[in-house]
C-alpha cells in the first residue's frame, strides 16, 4: 500500500498547477464577483492538454487516466474550486461518460472537440422538480422513425449556458420507471432547445449554471447514447466516478484553507500572540485532508481498475465535502476575526464549499447509499 | 497507486483476527491471556528472524493488534506496547548484548514490560531526576499509569533532559521501584495500572539503552500514537460489525431498525470515520523511514482517537438499553474508546505538536 503517484500523475498534476497560477489565479477573484465564466482560458487549457485527460489518443486525449484527470481538478480547484466544477462537469460528467457508452462514429464525432477545448461539455440529470429522486425525472422522448422528440426541463446544469455538447436522461418509457430512461447527446444550439434562465448562485460563481428548456427538440437516432431504456446504468455507473472526481474540489479547499491558517499562525507566532484554537484548527484540517485524501484517490484508482466503486464514492465525497465546509467555516470564522487579508479569499472558499454537500447526490443521500451497501440492500 | 493491503498483511489481519474471536473474550485480562497469545507467536512478530522472529514489516504488526482489539481492546494495547513500541526500539537502539538478552524472550512471550505511555504524560520530559554523572544513573520521582501485569519483570522508562536520551531498565522488585495500585480508570480496565515510585535507583550501564539520539524517544512516540491508533481502529471496525448485526436483528414498530434512516445515517457516519482512520493508519504505517516523522503519526492518532469515541457512541446509541447493560461488549468498547480519547483530550498537546510542526515547515524552519 503506497498510495504512490507515477510519473504520469505527477506530470499531469504540475502542468496543472503551473496552468492555474499563471491563467486562473489572476482571474479567480473577477470570476467569482461577476460570476463571468472565462471561455479563452478554456481553449488555452485545451492546448495545455489538461481538457483530455483520461481520453485515449485515438479521440485527441492524452492516453493518461482518471486519476490523472481528477488531479487537475483538484490543482485547478486551488486556485477556483468553480472553474474546477466546471472542467469535471465538462470532462468527467460528459467526455468521459461519452467514452464509457459512446459508439465509436459517436467517439470519433465528439470527444476530440472536447478534448481540444473547442467545445465545452455539460451533463444533464436534475429537473425543476426531480433531484435527489433522479429516476422519477419526467423529461420525455418520443420515439419517431428517424429520432426523438424531447419535451421537458431541466434544472442546475452546470456549464449549460456556454455548451456545445449536451447529454441529458429523459424518459423513453414512461411506465417503466427507472428501466424506462435513456441518455441522449445533443448539440447546441438546436432548435426548440434553450436555456430558460442563468441561475445567480451564491458560490461556485464562474461556472455558470443554466435551467433548460427542451420543446419539441428533435434528436437524431444516432445520437442516443447507449441502449434504449438502459439508461439507469449510464447514470449511476456515472454518478460513483462523479462522486469521487468532484470529490477532490474539496482536497484543495481544505489544502487552501490550512494554508490560510499557517500562514496566519505564522504571522502571530513571530508577534507570539498565536491564539491556541489555531492549533486545534490546523491539526483538524490537517488530519481531514490527509484522510480524504486517501479516501479519494483510492475510489479513483478502484474505478480505474474497473471496481464498482458506489460505497467507496460515497464515502469519499460525503466526508471531504462535509470536512472541506467546516475548514472553511472555520477559517473565515478566525480570518474575519482578525481582519486578516484572506478574507476575500477565506469567505469564497466557504461559500464554494457549501455547494458540495448539495451537487452531486446531497449529503443525506450519501449517508442512504452508504448504509444501503453496507447492510446489503443495493 | 497501490491502495490496499498486500496478501501476506490480509493473511495476518484474518488469522489474528479469526483466532481473536475464538480464543478471547471481551473481559479478559492480560495476565489471563498471556499465554495463549505467546503461543500464537504474536510476540514474534516484528522481530527479526536472526531473533527467533517472523520479521513482519509496521504494518502487518499493526494489523495483528487491529484484529485483537476487535475483540478486547486491553489486551491489544499491552500487546502493542511489545511488539509495536518495545521490540522495534531494542531492534534499533539496543546494543548487541542487550538484543540477545530481550529479543528472544520477547519473541518468546516470555519478557514483559511495565512501562509508561508517553501520550499520557504531559511532555516527553520523564518525571525523573538524574542525579549523578553520565556513567551511572541514580534516578528518583514519580510517574503515573504504568501499564503492568502480573508477569512483568522489568520496568522500562523513557528518560529525556539536555543530555540524555535513554531507556532506562529496572528491575521490578528492587526495593527502589515501588509500583502501587493506581485509580480506576473509565476504561482498558482489563489492565493493571500502577503509580510508580522510584527511590534512588541506580542504572548500570547494561540496563541503559541508547544515550544519544533524541530519535528514539521521538520513535516511541511516533510508533506509540500508531500502536493506539490500531487499537482504536479495532474498537471502531467492532462498533461497526456490532452495530450492523444488531441494526438488522432489532425489530420496532413491526421492521428492523436498520430501515429507519436515522439509524442508516449513524451506520454510514461509523463507517465513514472508520474508513478515514483505516486509511490513514494504513498508509502512514507504510511510508519508509524518511517520510515517516513524528507529525505524521500524530495526525494519524489525531484523526483515530477523535473518531473512536463518536463511534462507540453511536453505537451504544444503537443499542439503546442493551447498550447500557453488560448483556453486549459495546459497553465496553465505549469506554475503551473514551481511555483513547482522554489521551489527547484536555491538554490539545497532539494538536500543538502537529500544528507547530506545519508552521514550522511553511516558514522553512
Ligand atoms: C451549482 C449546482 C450545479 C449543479 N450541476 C448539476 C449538473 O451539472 N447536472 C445535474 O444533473 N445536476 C446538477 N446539479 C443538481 C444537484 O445534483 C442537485 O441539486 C442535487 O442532486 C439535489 O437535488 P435537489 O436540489 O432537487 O434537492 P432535493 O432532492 O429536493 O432535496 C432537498 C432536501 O431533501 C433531502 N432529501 C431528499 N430525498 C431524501 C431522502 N430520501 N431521505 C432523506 N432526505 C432526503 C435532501 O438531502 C435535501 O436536504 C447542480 C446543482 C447545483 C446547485
Amino acid at each position: 500500500m503506497d498510495f504512490a503517484l507515477d510519473n504520469m500523475h505527477l506530470a499531469a498534476q504540475q502542468a496543472a498547477e503551473k496552468f492555474a497560477l499563471q491563467y486562473l489565479s489572476p482571474l479567480a477573484l473577477e470570476m467569482d464577483i461577476a460570476d463571468s465564466f472565462p471561455q479563452d482560458i478554456w481553449q488555452k487549457l485545451g492546448a495545455a492538454h489538461l481538457l483530455g485527460a483520461g481520453l485515449p489518443e485515438e479521440f485527441g486525449g492524452q492516453g493518461s487516466d482518471v486519476i490523472s484527470a481528477a488531479l487537475i481538478g483538484e490543482a485547478l480547484a486551488y486556485v477556483s474550486p468553480a472553474f474546477s466544477l466546471s472542467y469535471g462537469a465538462h470532462l468527467n460528467l460528459c467526455a468521459h461518460n461519452l467514452l464509457r457508452n459512446g459508439t465509436e462514429a459517436q467517439k470519433k464525432a465528439y470527444l476530440p472537440k472536447l478534448a481540444s477545448g473547442e467545445w465545452i461539455g455539460a451533463l444533464a440529470i436534475t429537473e425543476p422538480n426531480i433531484g435527489s429522486d433522479a429516476m422519477g425525472m419526467q423529461c420525455v422522448a418520443q420515439q419517431r422513425d428517424d429520432g426523438f422528440i424531447i419535451n421537458g426541463n431541466k434544472m442546475f446544469i452546470t456549464n449549460s449556458p456556454v455548451a456545445d455538447l449536451l447529454i441529458f436522461y429523459a424518459k423513453t418509457d414512461t411506465a417503466a420507471g427507472k428501466r424506462g430512461i435513456s441518455a441522449f447527446l445533443l448539440e447546441l444550439p438546436a432548435e426548440g432547445f434553450s436555456v430558460s434562465r442563468r441561475l445567480d448562485k451564491v458560490g461556485m460563481r464562474g461556472s455558470p449554471t443554466g435551467e433548460l428548456r427542451f420543446d419539441n427538440v428533435f434528436v437524431p437516432r444516432q445520437n442516443l447514447l447507449g441502449k434504449l431504456n438502459q439508461g439507469y446504468k449510464v447514470v449511476m455507473s456515472g454518478l460513483d466516478i462523479e462522486r469521487a472526481f468532484l470529490s477532490t474540489i474539496n482536497l484543495a479547499v481544505m489544502r487552501h484553507c490550512l494554508e490560510i491558517c499557517i500562514d496566519y499562525a505564522a504571522l502571530r507566532h513571530k508577534q507570539s500572540t498565536k491564539p491556541q484554537q489555531y492549533d486545534s484548527l490546523i491539526a483538524d484540517i490537517y488530519r481531514w485532508q490527509r484522510s480524504t485524501r486517501l479516501a479519494t484517490y483510492r475510489a479513483l484508482s478502484l474505478a480505474q481498475q474497473q471496481h464498482r466503486i458506489s460505497k467507496e464514492a460515497a464515502l469519499a465525497i460525503l466526508t471531504s465535502s462535509e470536512k472541506a465546509l467546516r475548514a472553511a467555516e472555520q477559517t473565515l470564522d478566525l480570518v474575519q476575526l482578525m481582519g486578516f487579508r484572506s478574507e476575500n479569499v477565506a469567505q469564497r472558499l466557504w461559500r464554494d464549499a457549501k455547494l458540495m454537500v448539495i451537487g452531486a447526490g446531497t449529503s443525506e443521500i450519501r449517508r442512504l447509499l452508504i448504509a444501503r451497501e453496507l447492510l446489503g440492500q443495493r | 497507486m497501490n491502495t490496499e493491503l498486500s496478501t501476506e498483511q490480509l493473511l495476518i489481519q484474518e488469522n489474528t483476527y479469526k483466532w481473536a474471536v475464538d480464543n478471547l473474550s471481551v473481559q479478559d485480562d492480560f495476565d489471563h491471556c498471556h499465554n495463549l497469545l505467546s503461543e500464537q507467536g504474536l510476540f514474534a512478530l516484528p522481530v527479526s528472524e536472526s531473533y527467533g522472529g517472523v520479521g513482519a514489516d509496521l504494518l502487518a504488526t499493526l494489523l495483528s493488534i487491529e484484529s485483537i482489539a476487535q475483540v478486547n481492546p486491553s489486551i491489544a494495547l499491552y500487546t502493542a506496547m511489545h511488539t509495536v513500541v518495545l521490540a522495534d526500539l531494542f531492534h534499533r537502539y539496543g546494543t548487541d548484548p542487550q538484543k540477545q538478552q530481550i529479543l528472544p524472550a520477547l519473541t518468546e512471550g516470555q519478557m514483559l514490560f511495565a512501562l509508561p505511555l508517553l501520550q499520557s504524560m504531559e511532555c516527553l520530559h520523564l518525571p525523573v531526576d538524574l542525579k549523578s554523572d553520565s556513567q551511572l544513573f541514580d534516578v528518583s520521582g514519580q510517574c503515573h499509569q504504568i501499564l503492568h501485569s502480573e508477569q512483568a519483570k522489568t520496568l522500562v522508562l523513557p528518560l529525556a533532559n539536555e543530555e540524555h536520551h535513554a531507556l532506562l531498565l529496572a528491575e521490578i522488585g528492587h526495593p527502589a521501584v515501588e509500583l502501587q495500585p493506581a485509580h480506576q480508570l473509565a476504561g482498558m480496565q482489563n489492565l493493571h495500572w500502577r503509580h510508580l515510585n522510584l527511590t534512588d535507583y541506580v542504572f548500570q550501564q547494561e540496563n541503559v539503552v541508547n544515550q544519544q539520539s533524541h530519535l528514539l524517544l521521538e520513535r516511541w512516540h511516533s510508533l506509540e500514537a500508531l500502536a493506539l491508533s490500531a487499537v482504536a481502529l479495532g474498537i471502531m471496525k467492532s462498533c461497526l460489525h456490532h452495530a450492523l448485526n444488531y441494526a438488522q436483528q432489532r425489530e420496532q414498530f413491526g421492521q428492523p431498525i436498520a430501515n429507519f434512516q436515522l439509524i442508516q445515517a449513524k451506520l454510514a457516519d461509523i463507517y465513514a470515520e472508520t474508513e478515514l482512520s483505516r486509511l490513514l493508519l494504513y498508509q502512514t504505517a507504510s511510508l519508509t523511514d524518511s517520510e515517516f516523522t513524528l507529525t505524521e503519526a500524530l495526525t494519524v492518532f489525531h484523526q483515530a482517537a477523535s473518531a473512536v469515541e463518536p463511534v462507540a457512541e453511536q453505537t451504544v446509541q444503537i443499542f439503546g438499553g442493551y447498550g447500557y447493560i453488560r448483556d453486549f461488549p459495546v459497553e465496553q468498547l465505549w469506554r475503551d474508546a473514551k481511555f483513547i480519547r482522554l489521551l489527547i483530550g484536555g491538554s490539545q498537546q497532539v494538536q500543538r505538536q502537529i500544528a507547530e510542526a506545519l508552521i514550522a515547515e511553511q516558514e522553512g524552519i
